[in-house]
């Protein structure tokens, strides 16, 4: 039995599976939840939730201006980008507008 | 073998330079290990050039290939971040500069730290230095070779569910993961943000500790860091006294008996020295590796959503916007990260988070009150680092589960925020197997003084011969 619908996870993780590896990964993720699922032996009904993991109070950093990256730096491991810009496909076809 | 402080004694007296030392080192890169992504040889000769005076002065140093060095390049050992040179240091490397550090190189990992191997990397695997056909551990199983195999003389890495510790068990070394928040993990890739911390794999407890000394302290930058007091973590001359070390049943259930009775003889050396040890019960831990899962593998579903090809990374051109995400991330990530994201996805959906994720939550608060529970009764936990020595590469790479298996020791003090430490018990045959400490919170110092301890009262015998005069 299935245990997720991987081609809506897929969707979900953003994640175009190729259809053989979507196979393996099909078989891969039911065997691991059902590994997983062993949590919901455990009472928890009176347990608090874990919020933060730090036992002191943190400060908040100064609200001062510092020095960004350039836009140069910023685009420098971009793909394609125009002038001052990061490019990427049109997202409004001619017949959407 | 020699620490960093008698280094520092050697170019004091002008014994050795900075740069023989460096030389040295780079002499012993060992392409057939695999356990560099990037040679920086240049960068370090020009931190040599600038002749700069501190606590690490001309000490040369691996960098896990998560953690990045500004102009060279951060790959996660992911095709995603084919070519990304990031344009900022992370706040430890910049630290380790300003110390007058070196770094000999990029280590190699598994895909974005996910892995307890080096064997899922887009470069191949890297290879255990004492055993060529057996893995070095994971996924900091780089930066644990190259200081095993003397090419580094102290590296950093990263712990998530154990992996600074369990490789630094398989090479023979001392792997420390510091308190949640103690090291600023700005500019460390991030894996699962409530888990990762920065660690430090190195040869002895006080080389750690000098490292550490370093790294540790309040950096506005990351806002989980902590503003508690930085020790003198290196300085480890003060024996440990007045201790009760916990001995965790459920930890020494399903290991090797090689395993059981090299733990068991360092406790016996320790208890020897006037510490005492009582069992006590930590009865959550069968249940830390899938809660460990589901966490990690929700934050890093949302963490890795960053990669979509737009500012940085491999992009594969698609018919549209939302396509090119998706072939992009399709084509950039292996497998065991596709199969992280997936699940992470799946626990954080609508109709499973409260199942799975939420309840993994307060599971995790359980985990936590149980160890702040024994360290009433105790100053410290003693178990096996590792279930079993080095595996050998390929054994699990098909198995996701029994991939796993190697947390279940370690990945308790990443879901409690805790420190933890795993050094040397001694060898299995020609493998080295380690012990573990775990501690209270910012008790980084107390770890490294017992295994100091057990450095005097049982050395180490199986360091690899070359490494010793690096």
């Amino acid at each position: 039995m299935k245990e997720v619908d991987i081609k809506h996870l897929s969707k979900l993780a953003n994640i175009q599976l190729d259809k053989e590896e979507e196979k393996i990964l099909q078989k891969d993720l039911d065997k691991i939840i059902i590994h997983i699922r062993k949590i919901q032996e455990v009472e928890v009904n009176k347990t608090p939730n874990t919020t933060h993991l730090s036992i002191e109070e943190l400060p908040l950093r100064s609200d001062k201006k510092e020095k960004p990256l350039s836009v140069k730096e910023v685009l420098s491991n971009a793909q394609n980008p125009s002038k001052n810009h990061f490019t990427i496909n049109r997202m409004i076809n001619e017949d959407d507008s | 073998m020699k620490t960093i402080l008698e280094y520092q004694e050697q170019f004091k007296k002008e014994e050795m330079t900075p740069l023989d030392l460096l030389e040295k080192s780079l002499e012993k890169i060992d392409p057939s290990l695999n356990a560099y992504i990037t040679v920086t040889e240049e960068l370090a000769r020009k931190g040599l050039k600038k002749d700069i005076q501190g606590k690490l002065k001309g000490i040369p140093i691996a960098i896990k290939d998560n953690i990045n060095i500004k102009g060279i390049p951060t790959t996660c050992a992911s095709n995603v971040l084919k070519g990304f040179i990031p344009p900022f240091s992370a706040t430890v490397i910049e630290r380790i500069q300003r110390s007058g550090g070196i770094f000999t190189g990029k280590t190699n990992l598994d895909e974005f730290g996910m892995g307890s191997s080096t064997e899922r990397s887009n470069i191949g695997p890297t290879k255990n230095p004492y055993d060529l056909t057996k893995v070095p551990g994971g996924s900091s199983g780089g930066s644990a070779a190259a200081v095993a195999s003397g090419s580094a003389v102290i590296s950093l890495g990263s712990d998530t569910g154990g992996s600074v510790r369990q490789p630094a068990s398989y090479c023979g070394l001392v792997g420390l993961k510091p308190t949640y928040g103690r090291v600023s993990r700005y500019g460390l890739v991030a894996f699962g943000s409530s888990l990762d911390q920065i660690g430090i794999i190195g040869r002895n407890a006080e080389d750690v500790g000098v490292l550490l000394k370093v790294i540790a302290g309040y950096d506005p930058k990351d806002s989980t860091s902590s503003q508690s007091k930085v020790e003198d973590y290196g300085n480890l001359n003060d024996t440990p006294k007045n201790l009760r070390i916990g001995i965790p049943e459920e930890y020494f259930k399903q290991i090797d008996e090689e395993v059981y009775t090299s733990v068991m003889k360092i406790k016996k050396a320790i208890e020897k020295e006037g510490i005492l040890f009582k069992s006590v019960s930590l009865p959550t831990t069968g249940y830390i590796i899938p809660t460990y899962q589901v966490i990690s593998y929700a934050e890093a579903s949302s963490n890795l959503a960053r990669y979509d090809g737009v500012r940085y990374g491999l992009r594969k051109d698609g018919e549209d916007f939302h396509d090119t995400i998706r072939k992009s991330r399709n084509e950039g990530f292996l497998s065991e990260v596709k199969r992280r994201i997936l699940i992470g996805s799946f626990v954080l959906s609508s109709e499973a988070i409260a199942e799975y994720y939420e309840r993994a939550d307060l599971i995790r608060r359980l985990i936590t009150q149980e160890f702040n529970d024994v360290f009433k009764e105790v100053d410290y936990l003693l178990t096996p680092a590792t279930p079993t020595p080095a595996f050998p590469i390929g054994e699990r790479t098909d198995d996701p589960i029994r991939m796993h298996v190697p947390d279940r020791m370690t990945a308790g003090a990443n879901l409690a925020g805790i420190p933890a430490v795993a050094a040397p018990a001694g060898m299995i045959g020609k493998l080295p197997i380690g012990y573990q400490l775990i501690g209270k919170p910012f008790d980084e110092k107390g770890l490294l003084s017992i295994v100091r301890l057990v450095e005097k009262i049982v050395p180490f015998q199986g360091f690899i011969k070359e490494a010793q005069d690096g």
